[in-house]
């Protein structure tokens, strides 16, 4: 059984078993500590009783929020993981379920992701969690080179689901308003 | 000095900048130097402590920049870059001082809030509270209202007996929220909450929560703990049923968690009063009856839920574990009994519906280790079937796979040649993993590698050949470091270590997989220092970054994470000193020598020479080790005493004789010198400074050569062969005696002239022989399985192909070494045995009848190592025909 709870600094100690994995990046302390600070509601952490870090999700809010036209306050999932051995039992859905909640909480206009044009088992759960290709990042990654797929779920603040539809569905990195 | 940026001065700082951006410090260290005897600037002079930091010179990067500070500067960009300067000598104390002098100055907005972000860097609570007060009493702007109330929550969290501030903080926290606006709602409730947390005031935090249901999206989960801490488990319950059951298509796990947790509770509560025998039976009654009530609903809530058709099959599970870790949890505090019929046929439904999921049997780890012998015997039993001979596809693999760890996790072994057989079997049936992906039979490698222990090399040899079939499953590799330890590969170990991609804070976390080896470090362990040196730079760097995360925090009004920031900083400094103590414990034992005066004459003239050696970097190192002796500073000299092993002594020495070469007045001098140095310090570290000797014997050579003295030169050069040649052979024999000592790695390299030189120089005959011959019956038990004409042996040679060419191979040679006449001499007339013999108070007759008993034995062994042999290649044969 597994706890949703908010990710502390002190999980830097014992995320390994999530972060071995070869498909999760390990980041600076600066990194984690950024998302800490600002945005440490958007940062959960999926625990097992015996206190094993199965998987968790890190994401911030951003982009401006009383501003109707633009429609741009979103939340970001910067990075959703789960440890191999707890895979295909629901829980990173669950961990972007919070994500979503949070940003409704927030009345952000949409989640959004990047991810690997290559990851095709990402792009289906994404896609099965009600996500959509937004537009592609032309080399938004390195080591090695890939573009990235921008994908895009509304939240209920786009009732019309107008933040899902852009009139370029190829842009590179530098054009990118939130990074 | 002048602050005044002149365009010369920008250009010469730009040049310096570039230079440290490409890492050449001592080219940018030499600019320094030279723009500043041109141009007597305190940035250039800023720059110049900058640069002897990166180079390592902290004591003299500290000089330096305390001679600027001394100019009391008060450019802002000059402050900017002192702050920077002393922020990576971490030298935050420092920092601070700087910075209440300026606003002591200069008391402005500005410099007020660099010192407040300085002490909170620091964690210096206290000070960050008087100087938000001062500012806001200076400025009467609420903003650092905001900052005085988090320091006092954060004061009063680290200080219960500070309590009394928190009525400043609630007076200060009127005043904030009569101004809308000044921070984001939540963030408002959140600090209201910290206070009245802090307070003890539940009833008042009970009223916030319910009254912030739309700005935290935790609320009810928060007001459920609440009424659970005032015993009011009835009415959390309820609230918690309530969520659940609304978000039953997607769970919120942390509601199912909390739910059973709370029921526990309920019981836990009553069982507390039950044991305190309270008088009153009443309350007593009513508190038993609410936790029974509790666990009714609770079971009966999940049982629904986990048979509901409209529920996912992933709701349903994790109703269904829900279910278990209550049932755990009462049968542990032994408060249900006569549960077997209960229970078992739900565990047994469980692993047949959900043994797909690699987690199966580990979900249930908290209700299986309750379980008795018998209890266990029955659960095995009603899923034999799982035991099935034949796996056709991955859903047989699965069954069977959760049967055999269910049957590991009980301490029953299975056959290893069926465990293999599973294997080959899961390699046919599993397509090649996908990046990220781990094989399913993976587990089985796991679990022969922890439970067949009886040769290392067995679980070895198996890991080596699962990694590549299963490259992204880390747990493979964990498990052969593991494994490697045990034999001491320290090689190999780093090999793996460095193949996981370890970075940044997992240093710290999975360090100790690599630095439980320094123990046996000396300092030629060259791999272990780098090793050492990734830690380091971790710990150099990491305060840096978490100093700037406090302060985005404070800016954030995020209270809570400040601590945690907190927290986590002790946790890792501790770690620290730790991992100091480590790498210190081997330089302090030869300071303890040199305290006790045994290397006195040594450090003497060492430190008498030192003038002699100009190489900035190279004489640190020296420094360093002299200052073990006058002030052992672990934390000073943590950093480059990690990199200190001999080959900088051999750096310090070809550079020297290199610079004097070709002057040939001094060459000699210069040689006799760093030959009375290199002399004196084989006390130190005998052997390699022998080894480096020759080396240098060498080089000197080339030296008087090119310096155009031939006559010595020759001289030196036959010396020098002669040197070179005895310490050629002594580094080898070292070598292997060393790979021997440490670890039987030879066996994956070894040839006859190895194994002859070990024998020869190491004098330890009988350890290598019985060292061979635990290897060998290592691999005889399926050698001699295959003679029993077993069908599984083929295919579990074949997991074996590796280790067994190498075992032919190796005893191939080994057949050869033991029909070598030279080697038979050898053993027969052992110039060591011989020598205790001769101690021996024995009479001639006596002494040869002993050396007579010792040859016998050593035959003897010789013998049943042929026959080992033998039976390996006669086994073999099979497989290689």
């Amino acid at each position: 059984m597994t706890s949703l709870r908010c990710f502390s600094m002190l999980d830097l100690l014992k995320f390994n078993k999530v972060n071995l994995d070869i498909l999760t990046e390990t980041y600076n302390v600066s990194f984690y500590g950024k998302y800490l600070a600002k945005w440490p509601e958007y940062c959960k952490v999926a625990e097992s009783p015996s206190g094993d870090i199965q998987g968790y999700v890190l994401g911030k809010v951003e982009g401006d929020k009383s501003n109707e036209e633009k429609k741009n306050w979103h939340g970001h999932v910067t990075a959703v993981t789960v440890a191999p051995s707890y895979r295909r039992q629901g829980l990173a859905k669950a961990l972007m379920k919070y994500l979503e909640d949070t940003t409704i909480m927030h009345n952000g206009f949409f989640v959004d992701l990047f991810v690997r044009k290559s990851n095709e088992v990402a792009i289906g759960m994404y896609e099965g969690m009600g996500y959509r290709v937004y537009r592609t990042v032309v080399n938004y990654y390195s080591q090695p080179e890939e573009d990235a797929y921008d994908m895009r779920k509304a939240m209920p603040r786009d009732k019309d689901k107008v933040t899902l539809y852009t009139d370029r569905n190829c842009i590179s990195p530098s054009e990118l308003e939130f990074h | 000095m002048s602050t005044e940026m002149t365009p010369g001065v920008e250009r010469k700082l730009r040049l310096i900048h570039d230079l440290i951006e490409s890492k050449q410090f001592k080219k940018a260290l030499k600019q320094c130097n030279t723009s500043l005897k041109k141009s007597d600037n305190l940035m250039l002079l800023t720059m110049k402590s900058f640069v002897l930091q990166k180079l390592g010179e902290e004591q003299e990067s500290l000089a330096v920049i305390e001679d600027v500070i001394n100019h009391n500067p008060t450019n802002q960009t000059l402050l900017d870059l002192i702050t920077i300067v002393l922020k990576s000598l971490n030298r935050y104390d420092r920092l601070n001082q700087l910075y209440a002098e300026a606003f002591k100055r200069n008391p402005t907005r500005e410099s007020g809030e660099t010192l407040f972000n300085s002490y909170a860097s620091n964690f210096n609570y206290d000070e960050q509270y008087k100087i938000a007060f001062q500012l806001y009493k200076t400025f009467n702007d609420l903003k650092y209202c905001i900052l005085a109330v988090e320091s006092i929550c954060l004061i009063a969290m680290h200080d219960p007996s500070q309590v009394k501030l928190l009525n400043l903080a609630t007076l200060f926290f009127g005043k904030i929220k009569q101004n809308k606006g000044l921070i984001p709602i939540a963030e408002l409730v959140e600090l209201e909450l910290v206070i009245e947390n802090l307070k003890g005031k539940d009833l008042e935090v009970l009223r916030i929560l319910q009254e912030s249901r739309e700005v935290l999206s935790d609320a009810i989960i928060r007001e459920a703990e609440v009424h659970q801490k005032l015993k009011n488990n009835i009415k959390a319950l309820s609230l918690i049923k309530e969520l659940m059951i609304k978000e039953e298509v997607t769970p919120n796990l942390t509601v199912f968690t909390k739910y059973v947790d709370i029921v526990i509770s309920g019981i836990q509560g009553s069982v507390d009063i039950q044991a305190q025998e309270l008088q009153c039976k009443d309350l007593l009654e009513e508190i038993v009856e609410e936790g029974k009530t509790a666990v009714v609903i609770a079971y009966s809530v999940l049982s629904t839920l986990s048979k509901s058709p409209s529920s996912s099959r992933n709701f349903k599970r994790t109703c269904q574990l829900a279910i278990f870790h209550l049932f755990a949890c009462l049968i542990e505090k032994n408060y249900l009994h006569n549960y077997t019929e209960l229970i078992l046929p739900k565990i047994q439904e469980y692993i047949r519906d959900y043994c797909d999921i690699p987690s199966v049997i580990e979900d249930l780890k908290n209700v299986l280790s309750i379980l008795t012998d018998d209890e266990v015997g029955k659960l095995m039993e009603s899923i034999q079937d799982f035991n099935m001979p034949d796996v056709t596809g991955i859903k047989d693999l699965c069954k069977v796979l959760a049967y055999v760890k269910l049957a590991y996790k009980f301490a029953k072994p299975l056959d290893l040649g069926i465990l293999l057989n599973l294997y080959k079997k899961s390699l046919t049936l599993e397509a090649s993993p996908k990046k990220g992906e781990h094989r399913l039979g993976d587990i089985i490698m796991m679990i022969v590698s922890k439970h067949f222990t009886s040769t290392h090399y067995v679980p070895q040899v198996l890991l080596e050949h699962a990694i590549p079939q299963s490259p992204y499953n880390y747990f493979l590799k964990l498990q052969l470091i593991n494994n490697y330890s045990k034999t001491e590969f320290t090689k190999k170990i780093i090999e793996v270590y460095e193949s996981l991609d370890i970075k940044s804070v997992q240093h710290e976390s999975l360090g100790y997989l690599v630095f439980g080896e320094l123990n046996d470090w000396r300092l030629w362990k060259t791999d272990l220092s780098k090793m050492s040196n990734s830690s380091e730079k971790f710990h150099r760097y990491y305060a840096i970054d978490l100093a700037e995360s406090t302060n985005q925090a404070y800016q954030h009004h995020h209270v809570a994470q400040v601590l945690d920031f907190a927290n986590f900083k002790h946790k890792v400094d501790s770690s620290l000193y730790f991992h100091m103590t480590q790498i210190s414990s081997i330089y302090m034992e030869l300071a303890k020598k040199l305290q006790e005066g045994s290397y006195k004459m040594n450090t003497d003239f060492i430190h008498k020479n030192l003038s002699e050696f100009t190489e900035t970097f190279d004489t640190n190192v020296l420094n360093d080790y002299l200052k073990i002796k006058e002030k052992p500073n672990t934390r000073e000299i943590f950093g480059r005493w990690s990199n200190m092993h001999v080959f900088d002594f051999e750096r310090l020495a070809i550079a020297f004789i290199c610079e004097h070469s070709s002057e040939s007045t001094k060459t000699q001098t210069t040689l006799q010198k760093m030959q009375e140095v290199f002399s004196q310090m084989q006390n130190v570290n005998s052997f390699y400074i022998e080894c480096y000797k020759g080396i240098l014997d060498t080089m000197s050579v080339l030296c008087v050569l090119k310096a155009g003295d031939l006559e010595n030169g020759t001289k030196l050069m036959s010396n020098a062969l002669e040197t070179m040649e005895k310490l050629k052979k002594i580094a080898s024999e070292f070598e292997l005696f060393q790979r021997f000592k440490n670890g039987q790695e030879f066996v994956y390299e070894c040839f006859m002239d190895d194994l002859k030189k070990i024998a020869f120089s190491a004098n330890c005959f009988e350890p290598i022989i019985a060292m061979v011959l635990n290897f060998l019956k290592g691999m005889v038990p399926q050698s001699k399985s295959s003679k029993k004409g077993k069908k599984t042996t083929v295919d579990t040679f074949s997991v074996y192909k590796g280790v067994i060419a190498r075992v032919i191979e190796m005893s191939e040679s080994f057949l050869q070494l033991l029909q070598n006449e030279e080697f038979l001499r050898y053993i027969d007339s052992d110039s060591k045995i011989q020598r205790e013999i001769e101690q021996i108070p024995l009479d001639e007759v006596n002494k040869a009848e002993k050396m007579a008993e010792i040859i016998q034995a050593r035959r003897g062994l010789i013998k049943e190592i042929c026959v080992e042999i033998h039976s390996i290649k006669s086994s073999s044969s099979t497989l290689f025909r």
